[in-house]
């Protein structure tokens, strides 16, 4: 594998192509550009979706009603396991870019793994707080806390199972260029997840 | 591209099921939409004439609805249930699954591969997957009129709970808001999925020399169209997401403290309908940008062609198209004045307001410059244009007023706000789309529409266009409300302008029956219409270089190369007065 492969594969060419067009046709880069683009919009819908929720919470939490509630510490850990799963997906993607096949998918399997402790463990979350007598329609609080995290929880189902996906089909790295490609939007949108699960957790301690 | 490549394209042609069923062809996927678009639209309109039937004459008996809807004319006199029913999916199925879907969906499928000279759109699939799943939410809207227990719902196209959100509020709001939730979801992730793909596909996939300032303002009206609805619809899913709850799960997001359903208090504590508000807005506002934004666009491309003359001011037009988009975000408050919200914030949204009737302006003298000392050919698409044009002013003079908080305050929720959209969203909009309809028509089926019947149903709806909306200003003015079921019986103050109504109502079935004209020209043209040659507009975008009706494969790998803008009419020193966007330089003197 020639050096010059391994660097990057940011696509050379910006946006508009110099005659004003765009990079084309069956060429690699080009594909790799529109999955970007894809990508970042489908992101910044999601954006926009929690940035409704939080401007939800801002406004319900003005009215008298809104008693906070406290979560159990074992959310933490959580979070921390999560955080863990982005540090792995990094993991698993030097591995890639040093073609050792091996390492690359023990450490994705890892984030998979991470991935699925995370949702036991917030289903886990929920049992202990309907233990301590807060249900879903408890105190908006508490409606926040479980809609959110129902809401995150079903994102990072849609990351888990692509990355299932990315597992198997890199299986056997034909095409090492493409194969890191697949690996880099997967790992965009876990580490997005990752950071909207801080954001969310911040936003739900706060207040 | 080799030769044994072309041939080899040639035989992807898919077979029946493949070709127009699941077809991941950005022109069948186009056609699908904009039909099943006029299909609902068609619905909805039969539903307004209902609405017009009981306003003109309320609680009036007609045996004939009786025998036809038993249950919703029990002795042919129109349940006030069932009124509420029709205005809210009338709304519903207008706004949402007629205009934006035949704006977008379909035109926008159609065109934007077209003209930017793209083969296709960046993700097929994904645009295929979009039409099925606009479909379903359509399908689960229209079943709610079969299967739900107390019919569809019935708070009105905005929904405003505590109304949509209590379950016994009012028969609607049992199962059929159930039905609308998931419609909307589904049409909201169907949405989304196509402006992934158009605003993908504007950015990566344009041909050789399509700079993004040589794109037909058609394009860039649907790309600015596809971003704003990507940014505003997530609003509009979580406050959809939070109703589900508040219905199913007995959460108070909505639901304030304090109220009684039949004699009965209502556990619910401490929520905000007005944050419903809030959330609708901001996708609301933008949502009827989103409808007109492309209409715009054609208006642009379409005058331009008929008057054959440039343009006018093509920067200006970007310029404003992007204003109006970015803009569209920050005015949703105005919907919401008589909310008690603070006069200050009142104010901001008052100035955003009339900001964004700037951009609007700036586009409209564009227009009439464009028009100025033009040659203009009068034919159907034109006539179509040129209506936008005026009702597009005529409502945005309206919106006017409307935008100053103290005169909103005495108009909101009155016909002045009724007559206020639909000349602006509704008339404007559809009138785009007439006219986008009669102009790309010989691309998608290869035949021209029959000019005399197009412009037989031209000045039909146009002439009723004005006379069932505009005297409704007047009703507004006197302070008529909107979305009452029987505005003489109740309301005494109203009986003197019960002939207004009437005169309304007439003129509306005059203008639903002009549709007709319009649907059987739409077929007939499309199986016995005259044959269409490539360009018969002489226009110069590049779905004009190619056959009519077009190919399989757009260019089938031969992508063009684009040599200027698209509004090169009457170019000094050419031959003829048009020069298609592929003509080099030195070849316009020559052939051109
Ligand atoms: C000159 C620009 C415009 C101004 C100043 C303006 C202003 C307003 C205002 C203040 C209202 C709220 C009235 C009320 O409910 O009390 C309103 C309602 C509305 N406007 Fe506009 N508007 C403008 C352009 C548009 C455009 C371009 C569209 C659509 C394409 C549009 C569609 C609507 C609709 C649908 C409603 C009413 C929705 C409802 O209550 O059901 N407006 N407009
Ligand atoms: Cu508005």
């Amino acid at each position: 594998m020639p050096a010059s492969v391994l660097k990057s594969t940011k696509p050379p060419i910006p946006i508009d192509g110099g005659d004003g067009s765009s990079p084309r046709g069956d060429d690699f880069y080009y594909k790799e550009h529109v999955k970007w683009i894809g990508l970042w919009l489908f992101l910044s819908a999601v954006i926009m979706l929690f940035a409704a929720f939080t401007s939800a919470v801002i406004i319900r939490r003005e009215s008298g009603d809104w008693k906070p509630i406290y979560f159990p510490s074992f959310l933490l850990l959580n979070t921390m396991i999560l955080i863990i799963s982005s540090f792995t997906f990094e993991i698993s993607k030097r591995k890639l870019r040093s073609l050792q096949e091996h390492g690359y998918h023990f450490w994705l399997g890892i984030t998979v793994v991470l991935g699925f402790a995370f949702l036991g463990g917030q289903i886990y979350v929920w049992k202990l707080m309907e233990g301590q007598g807060y249900f879903l329609p408890t105190n908006p609080h508490a409606s926040f806390f479980y809609l959110l995290t129902c809401l995150h929880g079903l994102h990072l189902l849609g990351g888990i199972l692509w990355l299932v996906f990315l597992f198997f089909g890199t299986w056997q790295i034909k095409n090492f260029k493409s194969s890191l490609t697949s690996a880099r939007l997967a790992s965009t949108y876990w580490h997005f997840l990752t950071f909207l699960w801080i954001y969310l957790y911040c936003l739900l301690r706060i207040v | 591209m080799t030769v044994d490549k072309q041939v080899e394209r040639h035989h992807k042609i898919p077979g029946f099921w493949q070709h127009y069923i699941f077809s991941t062809n950005h022109k069948v996927i186009g056609i699908q939409y904009l039909i099943t678009a006029f299909a609902s639209a068609l619905i909805a309109a039969g539903m307004a004439m209902l609405i017009r039937l009981e306003i003109a004459w309320p609680e009036h008996s007609w045996p004939i609805l009786g025998t036809l809807f038993p249950g919703a004319f029990p002795g042919g006199v129109m349940r006030p249930e069932v009124y509420a029913a029709l205005f809210t999916m009338h709304g519903t199925l207008m706004v949402f699954f007629f205009l934006s879907a035949a704006l977008v969906g379909g035109f926008g499928n159609f065109l934007i591969p077209l003209q930017i000279g793209a083969d296709d759109m960046a993700f097929p699939f994904l645009n295929m997957l979009s039409y099925w799943v606009y479909l379903t939410g359509l399908l689960v809207m229209l079943s709610s009129f079969f299967f739900s227990p107390g019919g569809p719902a019935s708070a009105g196209w905005t929904s405003y709970p505590p109304l949509s959100a209590l379950k016994t509020a009012i028969a609607g709001s049992d199962w059929g808001q159930s039905f609308w939730i998931v419609g909307m979801a589904f049409f909201i992730i169907s949405f989304t999925m196509g402006g992934l793909n158009f605003v993908t596909t504007v950015l990566s996939m344009r041909t050789r020399g399509m700079h993004m300032m040589r794109l037909p303002l058609t394009t860039w009206a649907l790309f600015t169209t596809a971003a704003v609805g990507i940014l505003a619809f997530p609003a509009l899913t979580a406050a959809v997401v939070m109703l589900f709850l508040d219905r199913h799960f007995g959460t108070s997001f909505f639901l304030p403290s304090g109220l009684y359903v039949a004699g009965k208090l209502l556990p619910n504590k401490g929520g905000s309908p007005l944050l419903w508000q809030h959330l609708f807005w901001f996708l609301g506002h933008p949502e009827v940008y989103i409808v007109m934004l492309p209409a715009m666009g054609f208006t642009s491309d379409i005058l331009s062609t008929f008057c054959r003359k440039p343009i006018f001011g093509y920067p200006a037009m970007v310029g404003s198209i992007l204003a109006i988009g970015s803009l569209s975000f920050i005015v949703w408050g105005h919907h919401m004045f008589v909310s008690g919200m603070n006069p200050y914030l009142g104010l901001f949204f008052d100035i955003t307001t009339l900001i964004i009737a700037v951009p609007s302006a700036i586009k409209t003298f564009n227009w009439m410059a464009t028009l100025w000392e033009a040659k203009i050919q009068l034919r159907t698409p034109m006539l179509f244009a040129l209506a936008f044009v005026s009702l597009f002013v005529t409502g945005g003079l309206s919106g006017i007023f409307l935008a100053m908080a103290p005169a909103d305050i005495q108009l909101h929720d009155t016909y002045f706000v009724i007559s206020h959209f639909h000349f602006i969203m509704a008339g404007a909009s559809l009138f785009g789309i007439f006219a986008a309809t009669n102009f790309w028509f010989p691309k998608m089926f290869g035949r021209m529409m029959n000019e005399t019947l197009g412009k037989f149903h031209f000045w039909i709806t146009f002439i009723t266009y004005y006379c069932t909306f505009f005297p409704m200003m007047f009703l507004g003015l006197h302070g008529e409300m909107r979305r009452l079921y029987d505005p003489v019986q109740y309301y005494t103050m109203f009986k003197s302008l019960q002939p207004i109504n009437v005169f309304i109502s007439i003129n509306a079935f005059a203008l639903g029956a002009a549709q007709l004209v319009f649907v059987f020209n739409f077929f007939w043209s499309m199986l016995r219409g005259e044959k269409a040659s490539a360009n018969p507009w002489n226009a110069n975008g590049l779905e004009w270089t190619l056959s009519s009706p077009l190919p399989y494969e757009n260019w089938e790998g031969n992508s063009p190369e684009v040599q200027r803008w698209p509004y090169d009419y009457s170019y000094p020193g050419a031959a003829k007065d048009y020069l298609p966007q592929v003509v080099p330089e030195q070849a316009a003197a020559g052939n051109y």
